[in-house]
């Protein structure tokens, strides 16, 4: 089942990548322990595509499996199509073509992505050069237009600067500035402003809206906080025990959630008109992989879970473009948990 | 109730060789008052967590004075000890590195009565499992290592260990921020109840502002050292004043503002080493005058908190 991108403010509802039960299962103890998934979602040209959950939800393990860089010792079922072609099925030969070129991804800690011992201007021009046949005058013309695009104040000095030298702010422009070295159009990223103070984080989140609409990238903006996700997502997806249990565009989603685990993490999110008032949480810790019930994976925490609860629970379309897994969400809308 | 805790133009700078030294607090004056929570925010590299560790005797302070009960801990001789024995405790960031692998939880969370009271295992491990139950963690997970638990659990288990010190202070330095949101508010609940329970004060130590609007009654706004701005959690956060403080809150994206565009980018941090003359927040200011470049701004008494900034009246004038 898929679930087609509409159009949203930033996209003309084509999509770039279409996601079809997306699953990774662990084989390490001989049989297949699911770790996250199935899951289906698209996202459209020039789109920015929330993943919000939290840890072990799966979400990281998502975008690895799109990005085939999971553990030799898990496998992937489904398909995910980028343009058409299927990222599940290439062959690791076309993988190493597609990843850079087609398909980037940046992470957490800009620190430890970026190599300590070689300066950025090496770094650079290894990741312009993986792709394209040019000169290392060129290369080094590239890598100062790429600072200059991430927005690093005088780039001609900062190429000869070792990573260590840099605020971690500064690594992650630097780490953008490689994923997008050799063209690529898709970018995932995976929490890239949660090692890093608020004021930064506005900082990345706006070079990222800019890079949208200048360079028409499309995003997989990955984050277990729904607040950034809500300043820059276009759509968002809530991922809990390795599926998504709702989705929607991102105003309306957080305005009018429907299931009650979104409406736990509304809750929990930062509210600054009630100062002093503490906010319960939700209950209970999330299932651990493998241990996911049949039925709704959030029964379990859920203080509205009846009987039939129990029974699997599809995603469904509760309103144009906004789906829910929840058997409750129409008696229980509007109703704060 | 009055001023458990005093601090007074406390300095700490940290010495490498080789390095230009760096004076990560520079000056900080405070009163923790009893039965409030304090919350101490800032940027990394704003002296946060090197305020937590000087009172706690965890780096030597350079000068000032840390007084506790007429006493000042910086002239203690053994001063980990002093603010354990005055009624101190810390919880850290990472509950992992802070519990005892091999040991079963109520054996760290024993510790630190062990060390204390004396008693029989028996005793000691009774008192153990108490505390565990306090906290929301069954009797059954006493005879567990670390490794068994979740973040969350583990966190409780931190949290029984520092009660069972019998603690008026506790510290909590980025206590919840490596917590799931949905667990991390579980935990602010239950800091919360053990709060009024048991008429304890905190110095709540954060980044993430949501959690600090939910449990803080006083907030100080740290620079590069120095304070900027000190007063009830509503003034602070509701209506901030300092143009730091501002854009700090304002940068946090807010469900109950979505689509606006208040957050404004305001550069980053200068080097802790090498802080700029004057207001040591001029450089990223969109309203610093030639006075602010100059002058080091002194705390004062404005719109009932205290405030460190040469253009607080004009600012005013502008919102």
């Amino acid at each position: 089942m898929t679930h087609p991108a509409p159009h949203s403010p930033r996209s003309n509802g084509d999509a770039v990548l279409k996601v079809n039960d997306l699953a990774v299962l662990d084989y390490r103890t001989g049989e297949g322990v699911p770790l996250t998934g199935p899951i289906s979602f698209e996202i459209g040209t020039g789109e920015i595509f929330g993943l919000v959950g939290e840890s072990g939800s799966g979400k990281s393990m998502t975008a690895l499996a799109l990005m085939r860089l999971v553990p030799h010792t898990s496998r992937v079922s489904g398909s995910a199509q980028l343009k058409q072609r299927d990222l599940i099925s290439a062959s690791e030969t076309a993988m190493r073509a597609i990843r850079g070129a087609e398909l980037a991804m940046i992470f957490q800690e800009p620190m430890t992505a970026l190599n300590p011992v070689f300066t950025l201007e090496a770094q650079l021009k290894a990741a312009i050069r993986a792709h394209r046949k040019v000169s290392s005058r060129e290369a080094r013309t590239q890598s100062i237009e790429l600072l200059r695009m991430v927005g690093i104040p005088d780039p001609e000095t900062r190429l000869q600067y070792y990573p260590h030298q840099l605020s971690g702010g500064m690594c992650q422009r630097v780490m953008i500035a490689m994923a997008l070295a050799s063209g690529a159009k898709f970018l995932i990223a995976d929490e890239p402003t949660t090692a890093l103070d608020v004021t930064i984080q506005e900082q990345i989140v706006q070079l990222i809206e800019r890079l949208v609409r200048e360079s028409h990238l499309s995003v997989l903006f990955i984050s277990h906080d729904l607040g950034v996700v809500a300043r820059l997502c276009d759509r968002v997806a809530v991922l809990y025990a390795g599926e998504i249990v709702e989705m929607g565009q991102s105003q309306i989603l957080l305005r009018d959630p429907l299931h009650p685990y979104t409406k736990g993490l509304l809750r929990c999110a930062p509210d600054f008109s009630a100062v002093g008032v503490v906010r319960r949480g939700i209950p209970g810790t999330p299932p651990a992989a493998g241990k996911w019930d049949a039925g709704c994976r959030f029964r379990s925490r859920c203080e509205f879970a009846q009987e039939k609860c129990r029974a699997p629970q599809m995603l469904e379309e509760f309103a144009p473009g906004h789906h829910v897994r929840c058997c409750r969400a129409q008696e229980l809308r509007g109703k704060a948990s | 109730m009055g001023a458990l805790l005093e601090l007074r133009d406390l300095v700490v700078t940290y010495h490498s060789r080789g390095r230009a030294s760096l004076t990560a607090v520079a000056g900080v004056s405070i009163d923790l008052q009893e039965a409030h929570t304090l919350a101490l925010i800032g940027e990394s590299g704003s002296g946060k967590s090197t305020i937590a560790r000087a009172i706690c005797g965890l780096i030597r302070a350079e000068s000032g004075a840390i007084t506790i009960d007429g006493r000042d801990l910086l002239k203690e001789a053994e001063q980990p000890e002093a603010a354990g024995r005055y009624g101190i405790q810390i919880v850290f960031q990472d509950p992992v590195s802070s519990l005892d692998p091999r040991w079963p939880i109520w054996r760290s969370v024993a510790e630190p009565r062990l060390a204390r009271f004396p008693g029989s295992t028996d005793t000691h491990r009774r008192a153990a499992v108490a505390l565990l139950e306090r906290v929301g963690l069954p009797a059954s997970f006493a005879d567990r290592k670390p490794h068994q638990l979740s973040g969350g659990q583990r966190q409780r288990v931190t949290i029984a260990r520092a009660l069972a010190a019998a603690p008026r202070l506790i510290i909590l330095d980025e206590a919840v921020s490596a917590l799931d949101v949905s667990v991390r508010n579980e935990i602010l609940a239950l800091l919360d109840e053990l709060k009024r329970e048991r008429q304890l004060t905190y110095l709540f130590i954060s980044h993430d502002m949501g959690a600090v609007a939910q449990v803080a009654s006083d907030v100080a706004v740290l620079y590069l050292g120095r304070l900027v701005e000190v007063g009830s959690a509503d003034a602070v956060i509701r209506r901030p004043m300092h143009p730091y403080t501002r854009a700090l809150i304002a940068a946090v994206p807010s469900l109950t503002r979505i689509g606006t565009r208040e957050a404004r980018a305001i550069g980053e941090i200068d080097d802790p080493a090498a802080p700029p003359p004057g207001c040591r927040f001029h450089r990223r200011c969109a309203y610093a005058a030639d006075i602010c470049r100059r002058d080091v701004p002194v705390e004062r008494e404005y719109a009932g908190r205290v405030l460190a900034c040469h253009r607080a009246e004009d600012i005013a004038l502008m919102m």
